[in-house]
C-alpha cells in the first residue's frame, strides 16, 4: 500500500497519483483537508511501529503502508481551519493529526518521500549551504551581514552581487543595483544575505532514489523561476545530460542530506565550474516535467512501488 | 576562547560558566541571547575559504569563530528581534533570524554542545515516540507507547507505573548520572552513548524508569536539560568535551 498525503489537486501530488493509478498500484489518498473525518493511532513496541490510519471511512493498517509521498501544506492555512481561534477544537484536531502522521513518517519503515527531519535543512540557506559544502559542492561566495560597509566591500570585490532571503521563505533573487545602495542602511536591523553573482546557466537536478533528471534553464533574469514577471524576461527549459562524475556527486548530496527525492539547484559557469545553490526537499517538479516531458512523476511512482533500489 | 550562549534567565548556563572557568576554560565569554538583537555587527561568510563568523556584541566584545575553541549552546528559541522592526515585517524578520541562528550555531569549527538543528536551535528536539524509536535502535529497552490523534500528549505508556526514576547525562561519549541517581549497567551506558550519536546530539539527558527487577526502561531524552543536576562530574565531562579537539587545552 502506498500513502499519498496532501492536497489531491496540487499538481506534484496529482501527477504521482495518476502515474500510480496507471501502474495499478494500491494507493491510499489522504486529502489533508478531510482531517475531521480521519483518524490515526500509533503504537511503538520494541522499536516496531504499528497502528491504523482511517481515511474516508476506511481503516488501513500502518504496517501495510510500504511507502509514502508527503506533500502536506501548513495545516494552519487549510480553508477548514483558517480564521479559527488557535484553541478551536477543529484546529487542534487538525494539528494533532498532522503531528502524529509526521511522527509516523519519521519512524516508519519503507520508502518515505521525504522524512520530516531530513526536510528541515532548507529552512536556513546558510545552514544548508554549509552541509552542501561538506558534501562536496562549491557554493557561491556569500556574505550575511547587517553592516553596510561590509556589503560595499563585498560588492567591490565580486562585482555583481545578488541578495535573497536567509530562511526558506520563498523570495525572488534580485541583483544589488546602484539604486539599492541608498537604502542599504536598512539592513542594520536584520542581517541580509548577499552572494557573488555566478554567471552561467542554471540546472535543476531532480533525484529520485538513484535516478536523476537534469533540466537546463536558460534565462535573461536573475531568477529564472520568475523571469516572466520581468519586462521581456524569459526562460527556456530543456533536458540536460550531466557528466557521470556530477551525477555521482548529486546522488551523494541528496542521500547525504537524507533525501530520497530532491531538487538540486546548480549553476554551471562558462569555464565548467559547478556551484550548488540549494537543495529543495519537496520539489515542485511538475513545472519541469510540463516543459521538458521528463518522466519525473513516473519515476517517483516507480520508486514508491519499489521498482528501483533504495 | 570558549563561549556559552544562553538566555540571561538560564541559571544552568550561569552555573556552567562558573564551573567551566574554574576548570581552566579561560577566557570564557557568556553571550547573553537577549542582547543578540542589539548586536552591532554580524559578518558571516561562506565560500571557498570556508565559513567564518564575527560578531560585535553591544558591550563591545567581539567573537570570531576561528578563535572559539568550544561552544556550550543553550539557545532553544531565537532571540526576539521583532521590537526592532515595523509590525508588518515582524514575522518575516523572526523567520529570517531563526534561519540565521541555525546557520551561525553550525558555523563553528570547534566542539558545540549541542549543534543547532532544524528541529531545535539547542539540538534536535524530537517527539517522545521518535526518541523511543531511536533508543530502541541504540539498544535501550523502552516501555510500549500508544498514541492517537484526539488526545493530547503525553501518550499512554503501557506498564510504566511503579518504577523509580533515574536521570543519566551523555556528554560526547561519556555518561554521568545525575547527583544521587544510580549509575546504570555498562550495556545501558553504551546504548545511551549510541543514542547520543544516533540523535546527532552530543549532550543529552536521558530519563529512565528502573524496575524492581533492575531493568532500565528508556522514557525520554532532553537536549537542553538542567545541567546543575549533574553536579561537578558533569562539569568535568563538559570541560573535557569542550577541550577535546583542535588544540583546545585549558589554560
Amino acid at each position: 500500500m502506498i500513502l499519498l498525503w496532501g492536497i489531491p489537486s496540487e499538481p506534484p501530488l496529482a501527477m504521482v497519483h495518476e502515474a500510480l493509478q496507471r501502474m495499478g498500484a494500491p494507493v491510499v489518498l489522504f486529502n489533508q483537508r478531510h482531517f475531521a473525518n480521519s483518524g490515526l493511532t500509533l503504537e511503538l513496541r520494541d522499536g516496531q511501529v504499528s497502528g491504523t490510519l482511517q481515511v474516508e471511512g476506511k481503516r488501513h493498517r500502518l504496517e501495510e503502508i510500504r511507502s509514502a509521498y508527503l506533500r502536506p501544506m501548513d495545516d494552519s492555512g487549510l480553508p477548514e481551519v483558517r480564521g479559527l481561534a488557535a484553541d478551536h477544537p477543529l484546529r487542534l484536531r487538525s494539528r494533532m493529526l498532522n503531528d502524529l502522521l509526521l511522527q509516523w513518517a519519521e519512524i516508519a519503515p519503507g520508502r518515505i518521500l521525504n522524512r520530516p527531519e531530513a526536510m528541515g535543512s532548507n529552512m536556513s540557506k546558510p545552514y544548508q549551504m554549509q552541509l552542501i559544502q561538506r558534501l562536496g559542492f562549491a557554493v557561491p561566495e556569500t556574505l550575511i551581514t547587517n553592516d553596510p560597509e561590509q556589503v560595499m566591500a563585498f560588492r567591490k570585490q565580486w562585482g555583481r552581487v545578488i541578495y535573497k532571503s536567509i530562511s526558506g521563505v520563498r523570495s525572488i533573487v534580485r541583483e544589488l543595483e546602484e539604486s539599492d545602495l541608498a537604502r542599504l542602511d536598512r539592513i542594520r536591523s536584520c542581517p541580509v544575505q548577499f552572494q557573488a553573482r555566478v554567471d552561467g546557466f542554471d540546472v535543476r537536478v531532480h533525484v529520485v532514489g538513484d535516478r536523476l533528471f537534469a533540466t537546463r534553464a536558460d534565462t535573461n533574469a536573475a531568477d529564472y523561476r520568475y523571469a516572466t514577471r520581468q519586462k521581456e524576461g524569459k526562460t527556456e527549459l530543456v533536458e540536460f545530460r550531466l557528466p557521470a562524475e556530477l551525477q555521482q556527486r548529486c546522488l551523494a548530496l541528496s542521500h547525504g542530506l537524507g533525501l530520497e527525492f530532491s531538487g538540486i539547484d546548480l549553476k554551471i559557469t562558462p569555464r565548467g565550474e559547478v556551484y550548488c545553490f540549494e537543495v529543495n526537499p519537496c520539489p515542485a517538479y511538475s513545472y519541469y516535467e510540463w516543459n521538458t516531458g521528463q518522466p519525473i512523476a513516473r519515476a517517483v511512482a516507480e520508486y514508491l512501488v519499489g521498482q528501483q533500489s533504495p | 576562547m570558549w563561549i556559552v550562549v544562553s538566555p540571561q534567565s538560564d541559571h544552568a548556563a550561569r552555573w556552567a560558566c562558573q564551573g567551566l572557568r574554574a576548570r581552566g576554560l579561560d577566557p570564557l565569554e557568556w553571550v547573553i541571547a537577549d542582547t543578540l538583537p542589539l548586536t552591532s555587527r554580524w559578518v558571516y561568510r561562506i565560500g571557498r575559504c570556508g565559513t567564518t563568523l564575527e560578531l560585535t556584541l553591544p558591550d563591545g566584545r567581539t567573537v570570531a569563530s576561528e578563535r572559539v575553541k568550544g561552544v556550550l549552546n543553550r539557545l532553544t528559541i531565537p532571540p526576539d528581534h521583532a521590537l526592532l522592526v515595523a509590525p508588518a515585517d515582524r514575522d518575516y524578520v523572526q523567520r529570517e533570524m531563526a534561519a540565521f541562528y541555525l546557520g551561525w550555531l553550525n558555523a563553528f569549527p570547534c566542539p558545540v554542545l549541542n549543534p543547532a538543528s532544524p528541529q531545535g536551535l539547542g539540538g534536535a528536539t524530537r517527539h517522545r515516540s521518535v526518541w523511543r524509536f531511536l533508543a530502541a535502535r541504540a539498544g535501550l529497552e523502552c516501555a510500549p507507547l500508544l498514541a492517537n490523534d484526539h488526545e493530547p500528549w503525553p501518550p499512554v505508556e503501557i506498564g510504566a507505573q511503579g518504577k523509580a526514576e533515574a536521570l543519566l547525562f551523555v556528554v560526547d561519549g561519556e555518561t554521568v548520572p545525575a547527583a544521587g541517581h544510580p549509575m546504570p549497567p555498562e550495556r545501558i551506558q553504551e546504548a545511551a552513548i549510541r543514542l547520543g550519536w544516533l540523535g546527532g546530539t552530543p549532550l543529552l539527558a536521558l530519563h529512565f524508569a528502573v524496575g524492581a527487577e533492575g531493568r532500565w526502561y528508556f522514557r525520554d531524552a532532553e537536549t537542553q536539560p538542567d545541567l546543575t543536576f549533574g553536579g561537578d562530574p558533569l562539569l568535568d565531562a563538559l570541560a573535557h568535551a569542550l577541550t577535546r579537539s583542535r588544540g583546545g587545552a585549558p589554560g
